[in-house]
């Protein structure tokens, strides 16, 4: 596309001309530009261009919220207050902000997806694969980042998690953290990092890389619909996509423009609704970290690792986060390396079909889990949720006194009654049905699983009228246990 | 023409609607979703439900402990007494104290809008209740004459002797270890008129109860208490510096076309040699100039951001107050300003943590982070457990593990106690690779 500088005319007839001299343009791609085989013209492949729609609308919601923001960690809340309530259409620029960030990381993952499921990543498109799995791990940098612009209680927490986490590499834990922190704690000086590498030092990585991305794709051609037995050979791909472009070729504008134009259209109109629907998220609570009543929470593309960090036993946590994450990672960057030729047809990559199903059904799963995270006790039940009122009727004075200490003893910030309380032990409505009465008292002293040992706290007649009440947590139907080591016609 | 005109009116039109219709858009945050920090919340019914309906019931009754809806026990009880109640607990009973400064999480001025509350929201029909015995008892109560009220009135559902049906034993030593004197009297006075048991004036058939009847009453129960059942437990006390610089590769001249002659050649060569020789060492010698001033140049830059490295740790002597603010045997919550801070810090430097104190000087102060993760824990004075939000950690009193996923203890605070004040050294997170203790 060498620009034939001596062909253009020193009396231009246009403007067009006139810019094209002196900028050293070259023409537009037309209709015999950028020619793509025709099975790439497919609704497949409109995530690419989504992506960056998407992400220009970031950078200029993002602008604009720069405009107002106060990225100071003594006025961040009053700011995020002031855009929600005062700025005019503050509120609605901060939500398209917010769930453009959420739209866009969904979009990289099926554009991830759709490239992994169509071999994409192969020769001669390896750089294409590393240089957009940086970008998003980037484009995740960005989410964690710009919440913690979002400087409320649960950023601060979040913050906390993080560095906890990272505080446990051995050797350089602590100094880690203390750069990462800006100080000795979360403090203005987290907040200042945490705003530059959001607004300057991350935009401009994506926006060279996304160049460098989509130069990539202009150069390398975009891959062709796999077929099965059609292998990729490092010596004959090159020579064989190129007769496949020349026989059945389409140029890319307007061909493949229009379904790109339409998907991203589509994507842009589903997040302006989302936005005036659901608002903007938070801010919550001011980031005071004496404010002791508090749950954090992250942004949804982090609950997996908080469904991880929740289930998985102590001894796994740092072995997860600082060993097999960065392997699975590399693992993922690496890919085009481990497998550059080869069948691309999904069907004839057994490998590759098991580990995409494993990795996405245990991604689904903990991110729903972590949309209600039963792990977590509910903090405000023993104080807020009462006894279901079926469970009080009938109840002699003594059972009674134990349904009052199953809330004062906190109990219910662990299990549930009738589906109300916390998820964080097994609800308790038949548990006389599993334990029998000196089974639960055993239960209760000394703990046992997630639960904890109650024996310093309570005395023996709390644990009487604990225990009353719990034996008659039974259906009517069916009898208490009882211990098998008795006869049958004793009691339990 | 025409239709242009009206496409025109139509755009108009429809975009001041758009830009109106961005008032009522169902995103838009109204200001009841304003966050609130939990010491400034005001309404009663938010409250009520997180602080009260646990044990009271969602709306005043139906709950397991006595029902505040319940005109009677609201025409007796005086607000001083709900009041004190609500601050400090009900030694005796289940009901904790809620008031801050008893180790509750309240403000005196949120507990009297609970108080306030429950009396405008469920006080109406007080005066049809004018003639009910008064809340506190004014007789020493008769245990042997109470032994015989209780045949008269009581026992047709709470058995002989208070043993048993159909309404369950209330002769039960466990059940009276855990009722005081005065939430007996208020029971039989005000009565639960939610789940049957009568008030004072209520039994078929029978006088109303006087002040002083139901004295004896009280009297007769508390005499069958103190008998814990018995168990060998004793109560226990109820925590580059880099430097830059990269030598490039050093070029030199391309060779210029030969000249003609040998002699030409030669003296050509000589001076392109000479002319070179100088090139180059112009070359290396910028080269040279400009590594010089960049590794120059990173040195301040690689100190800016090295800063907060530089100290050896952020550890300082903090004072939490007198000693006399921590009241023995208990654990309450108190907040330092971190010492390390700038001025636009804001709320971030008000650091919390958890003062039990064991006795006299003996004290531990713990850090709020989680030993798994740093999530701040909370301290649950009624069951002596601290319990992480995150993912359901537990400690101790004492700040050993319970259960759940934190891998150690509870980080402490180093302390000494400097002229009855309380002293700890702190000012950094705490995180398991450089923990204080």
């Amino acid at each position: 596309m060498k620009v034939q500088l001596a062909k253009l005319s020193a009396w231009p007839r246009s403007i067009g001309e006139w810019m094209r001299l002196r900028l050293a343009a070259p023409q537009l791609p037309n209709d015999d530009g950028f020619r793509v085989p025709s099975s790439s013209i497919s609704w497949s492949y409109v995530f690419g261009s989504a992506i960056f729609v998407v992400l220009l609308l970031e950078l200029v919601t993002g602008l604009c919220l720069a405009l107002v923001y106060s990225p100071s960690a003594d006025n961040a809340w009053q700011s995020l207050l002031y855009l929600n309530y005062q700025q005019p259409f503050g509120w609605y620029l901060r939500a398209l902000h917010g769930w453009g960030s959420n739209f866009l990381v969904a979009l990289i993952i099926l554009h991830l997806i759709q490239v992994f499921v169509l071999g994409a990543y192969k020769y001669p498109r390896e750089m294409t694969w590393i240089g957009g799995v940086l970008l998003l791990l980037l484009t995740l940098a960005m989410a964690l980042t710009g919440e913690v612009l979002r400087f409320d209680q649960e950023a601060y927490w979040d913050l906390a998690i993080g560095f906890s986490l990272a505080g446990r590499t051995p050797l350089i834990g602590a100094h880690l953290v203390h750069f990462l922190m800006g100080g000795p704690i979360i403090a203005g000086a987290t907040l200042a990092r945490m705003f530059t590498l959001h607004v300057l030092v991350l935009p401009a990585a994506i926006l060279v890389l996304t160049g460098l991305h989509l130069l990539l794709v202009y150069r390398l051609g975009i891959s062709e619909w796999p077929m099965p037995g059609r292998l990729v050979k490092r010596d004959t791909y090159l020579a064989e996509y190129r007769a496949l472009v020349e026989r059945e070729g389409e140029p890319l504008i307007p061909n493949g423009l229009r379904k790109d134009l339409i998907f991203a259209g589509l994507i842009v109109l589903a997040l302006m609704v989302t936005a005036a629907i659901m608002g903007p998220k938070g801010p919550n609570g001011a980031p005071n970290p004496s404010i002791i009543q508090t749950r954090p929470h992250p942004d949804f593309y982090f609950l997996w690792m908080e469904a991880l960090m929740g289930l998985l036993p102590a001894w796994l946590d740092t072995i997860f986060a600082l060993i097999v994450l960065p392997i699975l990672l590399l693992g993922l960057l690496a890919l085009p390396l481990i497998s550059p030729t080869g069948e691309r047809h999904l069907l004839r990559r057994p490998l590759s079909m098991v580990v995409a199903i494993v990795v996405l059904t245990v991604l689904v799963t903990t991110t729903w889990l972590g949309t209600y995270d039963p792990w977590s006790p509910d903090m405000n039940a023993w104080s807020g949720t009462p006894i279901p009122v079926a469970y009080l009727k009938g109840r002699t004075p003594l059972e009674m006194q134990g349904a009052i200490l199953i809330q004062a003893k906190q109990c219910r910030n662990c299990h549930s009654l009738d589906g109300t309380g916390g998820m964080r032990g097994p609800a308790l409505d038949t548990v006389a049905t599993r334990l029998t009465r000196n089974e639960l008292i055993r239960q209760i002293l000394q703990g046992g699983g997630n639960m904890p040992g109650y024996g310093k706290a309570l005395r023996p007649a709390e644990v009487d009228a604990i225990v009353a009440f719990l034996m008659t947590m039974h259906p009517a139907n069916e009898p208490p246990a009882r211990s098998s080591a008795r006869p049958a016609d004793a009691g339990g | 023409m025409k239709r242009r005109r009206l496409a025109r009116g139509v755009g108009v039109v429809l975009s001041l609607t758009m830009l109106h219709a961005c008032d009522w858009m169902p995103g838009r945050p109204t200001p009841a979703a304003r966050p609130v920090n939990p010491s400034e919340v005001t309404d009663f019914a938010t409250l009520y439900s997180q602080n009260c309906a646990g044990c009271h019931g969602r709306n005043g009754h139906f709950g397991g402990a006595l029902p505040l809806n319940n005109p009677a026990y609201l025409a007796i009880v005086d607000d001083a007494s709900m009041h004190e109640g609500a601050a400090n607990g009900i030694a005796g009973t289940s009901m904790p104290a809620f008031a801050i400064g008893s180790g509750g999480m309240l403000t005196d001025q949120q507990i009297t809008i609970i108080v306030n509350g429950i009396r405008s929201r469920w006080g109406s029909g007080q005066p049809a209740f004018s003639g009910a015995p008064p809340y506190a008892s004014q007789t020493e109560g008769d245990p042997t004459h109470g032994a015989k009220l209780y045949g008269d009135y009581c026992a047709s559902c709470h058995g002989n002797n208070g043993t048993g049906e159909p309404a369950g034993a209330i002769d039960d030593p466990s059940f009276l270890a855990l009722y005081n004197n005065q939430a007996l009297r208020t029971l039989i006075i005000a009565g639960r008129p939610d789940l049957g048991h009568p008030g004072w004036r209520d039994y078929v058939g029978k006088a109303p109860l006087n002040s002083a009847q139901v004295s004896d009453l009280v009297a007769w129960l508390a005499a069958n208490a103190g008998r814990e059942p018995p168990q060998n437990r004793t109560r226990a006390d109820l925590h580059h510096d880099g430097r830059a610089g990269r030598v490039q590769n050093r070029t030199t001249m391309s060779e210029s076309p030969e000249t003609a002659t040998d002699e030409s050649r030669q003296t050509a060569e000589a001076s392109r040699a000479a002319t070179s020789n100088r090139r180059s060492f112009l070359l290396r010698a910028a080269l040279l100039l400009n590594a010089l001033v960049l590794a120059a140049f990173a040195i301040p830059i690689a100190g800016y951001l090295l800063a907060p490295l530089r100290r050896a740790g952020f550890l300082k002597w903090i004072s939490l107050g007198p000693i006399g603010s921590f009241p023995e045997n208990q654990t309450r919550l108190a907040v330092y300003t971190n010492p390390f801070r700038t001025p636009w810090d804001g709320t971030t430097v008000e650091i919390p943590c958890w003062v039990r104190r064991l006795n006299g000087d003996s004290f531990q102060v713990f850090a709020t982070n989680c030993s798994h993760l740093g999530c701040p824990v909370r301290w649950f004075p009624e069951s002596e457990l601290f319990m992480c939000p995150c993912h359901g950690g537990t400690f101790h009193a004492d700040g050993e593990r319970a259960s759940g996923p934190p891998p150690r203890a509870l980080y402490q605070y180093p302390y000494k106690v400097n002229n009855g004040e309380l002293w700890v050294k702190a000012g950094e997170m705490p995180l398991m690779t450089s923990p204080k203790a």
